[in-house]
């Protein structure tokens, strides 16, 4: 599943010359802080995306000064792994989860920055754990483009079986939120549940309750909602 | 901008929502206005202010009781934004002084911060009774009596008339972006900043904090 969604990142040209860091640690790709308006990241104090076009790169789960979402597929991808980041800081090496280094909108040295990754702190590596036995996993994302662009949304699942029966889950949507978006109310839901074509739209029927979408991208929540089906379904063949 | 120490909220559009009938009425009946209330409180609000404004002499005492009446009947039917007091228990927490600064009658003020349970969290009231005008009067009077300093001094607002009053009286105009067109369109005059929502202020102001605090350390 990794492997899936890492190739579902950028264009190949981009993917050859880039590393898992950058992905993971990217900036945020709204179209206000690259056209160089004096927003939350650029030196300014307002968010252009919560009241100007936030169809595409904006968050629809609500937002803490700054609505961009993030924009890493990586991170999706690696927190139902449970994989963790090592970081070499000035008081040794320090290892978080990546749900721990990619919070979401925080500030950290004086600015807003989707991780907590500090100026004089370097990722030198992301650890995987080896799946535990019984593990299926699924990585969707919607995108404008097939190649070269952000998700709309996207979604990182793994399910933990015994039989047909879900004994653990992580649910993790991408492209709505200013972080990867562990939705654990799904994964309660989950728990317990056995793996059939019904479980997809039991589990949309609760995911997502706390959507706050800005004006243009409810939508946003529809196709991050469809994914969740697909994923189960996926997962159910 | 420099480290914030002080708040001025003004009520109508800023910590609740009012109703626009009431505003209107008031310019109907003193000002002989005609036409259809605005669909926005803020906005009738403010432009009854316009007019109060324009008057060469203050308001005759049967007049400021209408004016007065409608006012309460307003703070009777607001409703105030569900992140209104969680923000201001942290900003000050923070040790934010906050102070109410509006342009509605002193009853009036003082009634809304009753009804909502407000009074604790603030440092004062400055209201057009105590200041002896609207708009950028009660920021004036805040300023002055209790001795704040206008560049660590914020004013919310989500008006062009509200920006243009947190400018007149030097401190930091922030927009209150309850409509997202309108809040585009008023962007466009330069306030010095915006928030979506009240939970964001503790973070502005820690932001601006935490910028000033990397200056000094450089």
């Amino acid at each position: 599943m990794i492997v899936e969604a890492i190739g579902k990142i950028s264009s190949p040209e981009l993917r050859n010359a880039s590393t898992i860091g950058g992905d993971l640690l990217q900036e945020v790709w709204c179209q206000y802080l690259r056209g160089g308006y004096s927003c939350w990241r650029n030196g300014g104090y307002l968010c252009y995306g919560a009241i100007g076009d936030n169809s595409y790169y904006h968050s629809a789960m609500g937002g803490r000064l700054c609505y961009a979402v993030y924009p890493g597929d990586a991170a999706t991808a690696l927190i139902p792994f449970d994989a963790r980041a090592k970081l070499a800081t000035p008081q040794g090496e320090k290892e978080l989860s990546i749900e721990q280094m990619v919070p979401g909108d925080m500030l950290v040295d004086g600015k807003i920055q989707s991780h907590v990754v500090r100026y004089n702190e370097i990722l030198t590596s992301v650890v995987i754990p080896p799946p535990k036995p019984g593990v299926r996993a699924s990585f969707e994302k919607l995108r404008p483009r097939g190649v070269w662009d952000f998700a709309m949304a996207s979604l990182g699942i793994s399910v933990q079986l015994h039989d047909k029966t879900i004994e653990d889950s992580r649910v993790v949507f991408g492209g709505i939120s200013g972080k990867p978006y562990r939705e654990k109310t799904v994964e309660a839901f989950l728990k317990g549940k056995t793996l059939s074509a019904e479980l997809g739209d039991q589990a949309v029927s609760v995911a997502l309750a706390d959507a706050a979408p800005l004006k243009y991208n409810a939508t946003k929540i529809d196709m991050a909602k469809g994914l969740l089906a697909s994923g189960l379904a996926r997962l159910n063949t | 901008m420099q480290t914030i120490e002080a708040l001025l909220l003004e009520p109508v559009g800023c910590l609740a929502e009012f109703p626009s009938s009431q505003f209107h009425q008031i310019a109907v009946r003193l000002f002989r206005r005609k036409g259809k209330a605005s669909l926005s409180g803020s906005r009738s609000y403010w432009r009854l202010l316009n007019l109060l404004d324009a008057l060469d002499a203050p308001l005759n005492e049967e007049k400021k009781r209408i004016a007065e009446a409608f006012e309460i009947e307003a703070v009777d039917a607001a409703s105030m934004y569900e992140d209104v007091v969680p923000a201001l228990a942290e900003l000050k927490s923070m040790g934010i002084r906050l102070f109410v600064t509006t342009s509605l009658s002193r009853k009036a003020a003082l009634r809304f911060i009753e009804r909502n349970s407000l009074g604790e969290f603030l440092s004062g009231v400055h209201t057009r009774d105590d200041a002896g005008g609207v708009k950028s009067a009660p920021l004036l009077s805040a300023l002055k009596g209790a001795s704040l300093s206008p560049e660590k001094t914020m004013f919310l607002t989500d008006t062009l008339e509200g920006i243009q009053a947190a400018r007149s009286a030097g401190v930091h105009s922030i927009l209150m972006m309850n409509d997202p067109d309108e809040a585009q369109r008023l962007a466009m005059h330069n306030p010095a900043g915006g928030i979506v929502s009240m939970h964001e202020m503790p973070d502005f102001i820690r932001l601006i904090d935490a910028q000033n605090q990397k200056t000094r350390d450089l």
